[in-house]
């Protein structure tokens, strides 16, 4: 091998180092489609469907052929935007913006009532010595390898109908829960997420929180503070990297959720529907509306990538803390 | 659960990462305000939207506000039972009866003022009929001329039954603080009769049940005896007279309640049967004593406990153990979940061709598929190939007959196995077999490519966040979204038109660049000689590293993946049998492009499951690139000492090290492919061989409004993740103990 220091000798190093390349060969490869997606989302109808999105580089073109309304056409900028002005009015045929609404009605309060509850009971399970501590929050763990379809039917019924209890050996049938007609709204998706989310909750914020010293608390306790106030001035304020890498988590799993969307949505308006079932719904439908399809499926993205892009951090962080969601 | 878990628990917790959380909180802040400066902008446009958003927050804002009102009032109920036992115990008592009363009401058993009171009609010839309408009675009244009209209603209504409940709750909890016992057992037990008193006098008619006194008393003792027994054997005896009280309560209600009809009961009765139970109730509630610090601090623990688990275990009971269970039930009964059916479903779905389909096994011959493929030669001559690498290492070092594996001899063994499951997976079809070929490739492809990336990327130096960043990326990306982006990656379009997915324009220009100089193609026929020339000059070069490296006794196995690729890519294009093309009568070529998600079944499959492993990656690299920073520095240095080059550093050293880690992304992304759905629905919707168990579950419970058969999937889902989940959690009890 060359050991010199000339620049043919550098540049022979650099090419020969084939893990190198490999590794930027998958990068690229990992790159382009969401580059693709990014490029032919300002491209109009016609280009879309002529050539590919690597021509735009020398085939620029402006974007006439959306059909936004004139008004908005003031300057150029408008004009190459001219797919994202439609997807985001409010047109009811191809327009995100009542999804986008409707998807964070989904995603805020699926994210802050799970944190709320499991911290409660990270809390208890690390802090508070009760009896059967200990094979309940294993119990509780082990439902995190419960895969979502097996309990879907059931809480449709639910939310359909209520709950209800017939005793066995007798006709009588109880009720246990009253039909509050959740489905086909919001509620519904929030109060399954909420559900599906308590395993991998749990598991995470009483890893973090029963890692806390032993000392804290104890000192706390002496001081005369209950469990109450322990969590809340001390346990619960220390606890926040770990809530807020959960959070990130949640958020994104929710936002991205389609399957509990479908399911739990498909009785209600198309108003209620979140943007991944939106953009499936356009997917699914070939023909005018192919090309804001792009524009629809990076405004769905947006959000997620600005929450993963500004916070990776503490995703990451999650991510390691409690590698075993499923 | 691994050195990660653990190490990054111990980052967490030190003084910077305290810091950085409050930094994240103002960034958090920072997010928060400008999405909702976005949603303002957006909604600015229509204010309908605008008054949806507001609709919507305000909701949340009451949803959450309420629970933290209980949740907190709760506690501080609790706290206060440290300063006054009686102020804690009249609130108690209040809450109980308030919320039993209200109960009793809000299910229409008990009668109120005006609304739906019922009536009990006499006739002439003594037959009684029940009206719950006054219209109906007057009109009643009108032609029958009844006897007797007897109104359920009582002077109690709607808003006043919690009322009563709670003011008869607050006195019986206050009473129990007094210092006299026999005040404390005597109040109580006089409320609670006076309770079931009234209860029982305003039982609507449909309610009152027709029992016997007999029967109440017996199944009182049995109640008190079953469960004060239980509380003896379970070692309880401080409590013994409590459990007592409690069972005999218990069995009241059930020999009142339970055994006897509803409706056709007399008013006494129902009086007597409601009093019973409650009475008991009471004297139970009157019976403990003042506590003493200690008793104090056991009840303030299972009280905190209570409070703090309730909420997060009436969700996970509610909505994942319950349903979980239902759908167990439902798998054994049939389409309607109507009667038990045994395990037809399940015998149904073995039976069908969606689920399980042999027929491509064997070919019209008899021959089997399997083995007339190019898959299994090819795996198997891989895996030969491995042994023989291993055997040969092994002579030139020991001079024995043996095995010495070497990372070349590994990765052909390995490839090898998955090209032989690639053929049986190709030939044995249905959604079965599809669902167990996602979680094996996926799982596979995107383990060995995260770790791939998760060495490599350690040494580009400043690059390296930036090539993780982008790898990491579709992380963030919906499923639906990925099967969008990746559509455009597939989309395949007829030979006239220029192609528009990248794949297909890469392949096409391969076609043409292998025919180069035929009638057709773009190219002129030299460029096909130079590219010739140039994979040729990189083989031989190939070679001779490869070559080089054997002599000095190191692995080649980069060089050896390097020299399969260009050797293909030489031959392909020397045969000119490269890229997308079909060959015209006249001997010119043409375009042709490949439907990567539609023509070429079964592997549109692996397309699909592509996607995923797109997202997956990922996830593997990050997991595993923190857990190869882990590695301590000082085993490298030692290895290094010991003249291990780089490779063999990672297979000896660091491999073993991250072992554990990588049976935790193993499992993790095993149990996301099992439950694989957006990716099929979007992509194909099932069609075209594609589908999975995830996805035709759906299907079959809400197209072909099949319960019994649907559940049945279900549970074989659970049933594919169910040793994932034992594994998980003897992992767990393991780092516990």
């Amino acid at each position: 091998m060359r050991n010199g220091n000339s620049v043919i000798d550098r540049a022979y190093r650099k090419l020969s180092n084939v893990p190198m390349w490999a590794m930027w060969g998958i990068v690229v490869i990992w790159t382009i489609p969401s580059l693709s997606l990014f490029v032919n989302s300002f491209r109009s109808r016609t280009r879309q469907r002529q050539t590919g999105f690597w021509e735009a580089l020398w085939d620029n073109d402006r974007n006439f052929e959306a059909g936004c309304p004139e008004e908005y056409l003031r300057d150029d900028l408008f004009h190459v935007l001219e797919n994202y002005c439609v997807v985001l009015s409010n047109d009811q045929a191809s327009g995100m913006l009542t999804s986008v609404i409707s998807s964070l009605a989904i995603a805020v309060p699926s994210t802050i009532i799970p944190i709320a509850i499991a911290c409660f009971a990270a809390y208890a399970f690390a802090w508070i010595d009760f009896k059967g501590r200990k094979p309940l929050f294993i119990a509780t763990v082990a439902l995190l390898s419960i895969p979502l379809q097996v309990a879907l039917i059931p809480l449709l019924r639910m939310y359909l109908g209520g709950a209800h209890f017939t005793v066995p050996f007798t006709e009588r049938t109880l009720t246990l829960i009253p039909d509050f007609d959740l489905a086909g709204g919001p509620w519904a998706v929030v109060l399954t997420h909420t559900g599906f989310a308590m395993p991998f909750a749990i598991f995470l914020l009483h890893n973090y929180m029963s890692s806390l010293p032993d000392e804290l608390i104890e000192s706390a306790r002496v001081d005369g503070a209950d469990h109450f106030s322990t969590f809340m001035r001390l346990v619960l304020p220390l606890s926040v990297p770990a809530i807020a890498a959960f959070a990130i988590f949640q958020f994104l799993w929710t936002w991205n959720d389609y399957l509990i969307a479908v399911i739990m949505l498909n009785s209600g308006t198309p108003e209620v529907f979140p943007t991944t079932q939106r953009i499936a719904n356009l997917a699914g439908d070939f023909g005018r509306t192919e090309h804001l399809l792009t524009a629809g499926a990076f405004v769905q993205a947006f959000v997620p990538l600005v929450v993963f892009f500004s916070l990776q951090r503490y995703f990451v962080r999650g991510l390691l803390a409690g590698s075993v969601k499923g | 659960m691994t050195a990660v878990a653990d190490d990054s628990a111990t980052e967490l917790t030190s003084d910077e990462t305290v810091r950085s959380g409050l930094q994240l909180g103002n960034r958090l802040r920072g997010i928060v305000l400008s999405l909702l400066l976005l949603g303002l902008v957006g909604a600015s446009a229509n204010i309908g939207q605008l008054g949806r958003l507001g609709r919507i927050t305000f909701w949340i804002v009451v949803v959450v506000a309420t629970s933290a009102v209980v949740f907190v009032s709760l506690n501080l109920m609790v706290s206060l039972a440290r300063r006054s036992w009686t102020a804690y115990r009249s609130l108690t008592g209040a809450l109980l009866g308030g919320i039993g009363f209200g109960l009793l009401r809000g299910n229409r058993s008990v009668g109120a003022l005006v609304a739906d009171s019922e009536f009990q009609l006499i006739l002439d010839d003594g037959e009684a009929i029940v009206v719950e309408d006054r219209a109906l009675v007057d009109a009643i009244a009108k032609i029958a001329d009844p006897t007797l009209i007897e109104y359920a209603t009582g002077v109690i209504g709607l808003v006043e039954w919690p009322i009563l409940g709670a003011v008869l709750g607050a006195f019986a909890g206050m009473a129990t603080g007094f210092a006299d016992r026999r005040v404390r057992l005597a109040i109580p037990t006089l409320i609670g009769l006076g309770g079931g008193w009234i209860v029982g006098g305003n039982l609507l008619f449909r309610n009152r049940p027709d029992a016997s006194l007999t029967t109440v008393a017996v199944m009182t003792v049995i109640g008190a005896a079953v469960v004060g027994g239980a509380s003896y054997l379970a070692g309880k005896r401080c409590v013994l007279v409590e459990r007592c009280l409690l069972g005999a309560a218990l069995g009241a209600t059930a020999g009142g309640w339970l055994l006897p009809d509803l409706s056709g009961g007399s008013a006494t009765t129902s009086q007597l049967v409601c009093m019973i139970p409650l009475g008991l109730v009471g004297l139970r509630f009157g019976w403990p004593s003042a506590r003493d610090a200690n008793g104090m601090a056991s009840f303030d623990r299972r009280a905190r406990a209570v409070i703090f688990l309730a909420p997060a275990l009436t969700f996970l009971t509610v909505n994942l153990v319950v349903p979980a269970i239902r759908t167990i039930i439902t798998s054994f009964q049939d389409r309607d979940s109507e009667e038990f059916v045994g395990f037809d479903n399940y015998r149904e779905l073995a039976g069908s061709e969606r689920f399980l389909d042999w027929r491509s096994w064997s070919g019209d011959d008899g021959t089997w598929n399997v083995l007339t493929s190019r898959l299994t030669w090819g795996g198997l001559f891989l895996i030969v190939v491995g042994f023989a690498i291993a055997a040969s290492i092994n002579w030139t070092r020991n001079r024995t007959r043996g095995l010495d594996h070497s990372p070349t001899s590994r990765g052909s063994i390995l490839v090898g196995g998955v090209l032989i499951a690639f053929a049986f997976f190709s030939v044995i079809r249905g959604t079965l077999p599809n669902t167990i070929w996602w979680m094996f490739t996926v799982t596979i492809g995107a383990t060995t490519l995260g770790l791939a990336m998760a060495v490599l990327s350690q040494k580009a130096g400043r690059w390296e966040s930036i090539a993780k960043s982008l790898v990491f990326m579709p992380m963030a990306i919906s499923m639906v979204g990925a099967s969008v982006i990746w559509r455009l990656q597939y989309a395949p379009k007829n030979t006239s038109q220029k192609q528009t997915g990248v794949l297909n324009a890469v392949w096409v220009e391969l076609g043409d660049l292998s025919h180069a100089g035929v009638e057709g193609s773009d190219y002129p026929g030299w460029i096909r000689w130079a590219v010739l020339i140039a994979l040729g000059t990189i083989l031989a070069r190939i070679g001779f590293t490869i070559w080089a490296r054997w002599q000095r006794d190191e692995g080649f196995a980069a060089a050896g993946v390097m020299a399969v690729i260009v050797g293909w890519l030489f031959i392909e294009i020397l045969l000119r049998d490269l890229g997308g093309f079909q060959i015209n009568d006249d001997g010119s070529i043409q375009a042709e492009a490949v439907a990567f998600r539609e023509l070429v079944q079964p592997f549109n499959n692996v397309y699909l499951m592509f996607i995923l492993i797109w997202i997956q990656t990922g996830f593997a690299m990050v997991i595993l690139s923190a857990a190869i920073k882990a590695v301590p520095e000082e085993l490298h240095e030692a290895a290094r000492i010991d003249g291990a080059t780089e490779s063999e550093q990672f297979f000896n050293v660091t491999l073993p090290q991250i072992l554990p880690t990588v049976g935790v992304v193993l499992t993790t992304i095993l149990v996301a492919v099992a439950k694989v759905f957006d990716i099929v629905r979007v992509s194909t919707g099932g069609n075209f061989g594609t589908n999975v168990l995830a996805h035709d579950f759906i299907t079959e419970s809400f197209q072909f409004l099949n319960r019994g058969v649907g559940s049945a999937m279900a549970v074989v889902i659970l049933l594919i993740v169910a040793p994932v989940l034992i594994f998980n959690v003897f992992n767990m009890q393991k780092a516990e103990s």
